[in-house]
């Protein structure tokens, strides 16, 4: 589930440091000056202005989970200035062994569970505590490094998933969660009563219409692929300059591939 | 320690020039201390020469010492009000930038730029009053802060509100039928960690 940083800081990986807060405003922001106190340097709030860049707000220490996507990531780092890299913060798993199962199985588009294992203790990813954090905040150097592991590939997709169902409603999560409320309708098919049954969960969806929901949301996570995994492929050949038959070939098959999905959901639908 | 006047020097500076009283005996009878001559005026060497040993541009000397107003002295001797305008104009200046501010002056970041006028307006008018006292100065900046802080309106705000624990949140309608690992795809890679877009390339 968790390997080492790789020398790149990528989307995935895991943060810790003194100055890892999941910062977030209040109506009492403020902007904050220095003077120089009898006891050493002090800060005092100050009226608001465009041009102070310290600021009075609140926030909690937290390992935190990098959301930028790579490319992103290496804009920003190269650019850097008021640039800032988008962050979630981790809270911790409750020490109840029942809780944290409880925790762990969390369904919410809003969380993201990390199972405790070999390389770190675990926690629930918060997409509702984001952050952002500025260059200096990320940088690694040979002496530094931030970074306490790296979610795995599987483990970056899942993330990738449930981050796009939070932030857009859009991937694999969101079909599927779309897609079970097809099925439900379908099956009530206008009876208020059943519905409400199937709304509280003391009613089914049938089968065929569970069939039918899932030839959906199987087409459109092909769609997904498509859009990741298919076309990442078709921007690496470019940078790589590799000759493009095989990309071109790949493309085809999976949009061939698509296509046939969307016309059996479209046909199963139609039954 | 009576005063026996004043003197401008050549890098620009006004030293009261005093008689050294007795306590003070041991010390070199015209040294210069800060912005003050100090000599005894059985020991004065000639007028010419002491205009000389000091660079003196010019020199009031007065006998006996000179009744000079208290305000006026302070300003020519570098007292407390000319320090407290140029600390003043230092804070109101830095208070519009990150440079820290000296902390009696504090109040002066609380202020937009269009009511700082008034504040310093304030303070001018009791540095200008020549029957001002620095006691009544400092009572002046402390009455600052606290206005400051009210003009300022500044209230932190209590979490106060109960941190209801999501860790039991289940979507309503039971344990779902479907899942991403029910469907027929395999899902090996997203759109995230693809290369830099065209026109992040170009710009490299």
């Amino acid at each position: 589930l968790y390997e080492p940083p790789s020398p790149e800081v990528s989307f995935g990986d895991v943060f810790a440091g003194d100055w890892f807060f999941d910062a977030y405003l209040r109506r009492d922001a403020v902007p904050l000056v220095q003077f120089s106190s009898k006891s050493g340097a002090a800060w005092r709030a100050a009226s608001p202005s465009e041009e102070r860049d310290f600021l009075f707000a609140h926030g909690r220490q937290r390992h935190a989970v990098l959301l930028s996507d790579d490319c992103e990531i290496e804009t920003i780092m190269r650019r850097g200035g008021h640039r800032r890299l988008v962050f979630a913060a981790i809270e911790r798993l409750p020490s109840a062994k029942q809780e944290m199962e409880t925790a762990l199985s969390t369904r919410s588009f809003r969380r993201f569970p990390l199972p405790p294992d070999v390389g770190y203790p675990g926690g629930i990813v918060e997409f509702q505590q984001l952050f952002a954090v500025a260059t200096d905040g990320v940088e690694v150097t040979e002496d530094d490094d931030p970074r306490l592991t790296r979610l795995d590939a599987a483990a970056r997709l899942d993330l990738e998933m449930r981050w796009n169902a939070y932030a857009a409603r859009r991937g694999p999560l969101a079909h599927v969660d779309h897609a079970e409320k097809l099925a439900r309708l379908l099956s009530a098919d206008g009876d208020d009563e059943r519905l409400a049954r199937l709304k509280k969960g003391l009613d089914l969806p049938d089968p065929a219409h569970l069939e039918q929901a899932k030839l959906v949301a199987e087409a459109l996570g092909a769609a997904w692929n498509i859009e990741g995994a298919g076309l990442n492929e078709v921007s690496e050949a470019y940078e790589e300059g590799r000759n493009p038959a095989s990309v071109r070939d790949c493309l085809a098959d999976a949009l061939a591939d698509l296509a046939a999905r969307a016309q059996r959901a479209a046909a199963k639908l139609g039954e | 320690m009576a005063s026996l006047g004043i003197a401008t020097t050549a890098d620009g500076r006004t030293a009261l020039i005093v008689a050294e009283n007795e306590e003070r005996g041991s010390r070199r009878h015209d040294e210069t201390s800060g912005d003050v001559l100090l000599t005894r005026s059985q020991d004065m060497r000639s007028l010419e020469e002491l205009l000389q040993a000091h660079q003196v541009l010019y020199a009031v000397l007065e006998a006996p010492a000179p009744d000079i107003e208290e305000a006026a002295l302070s300003d020519l001797i570098g007292g407390w009000r000319e320090q407290a305008r140029r600390k003043l104009k230092s804070n109101r200046d830095r208070a519009r930038t990150s440079e820290p501010l000296d902390e009696d002056f504090t109040f002066l970041a609380a202020y937009t730029a269009d009511d700082v006028d008034a504040v310093i307006e304030r303070a001018e008018c009791l540095l200008d009053d020549s029957s001002a006292t620095e006691a009544a100065w400092g009572d002046l900046l402390r009455a600052e802060v606290q206005a400051a802080d009210e003009y300022l309106g500044h209230r932190v705000i209590s979490l106060g509100e109960v941190d209801v624990s999501e860790h039991g949140e289940m979507p309503s309608g039971g344990e779902p039928r479907l899942s991403v690992a029910s469907l027929g795809i395999r899902f090996e890679r997203g759109a995230f960690g693809g290369p830099l877009p065209l026109v992040e390339r170009r710009d490299g």
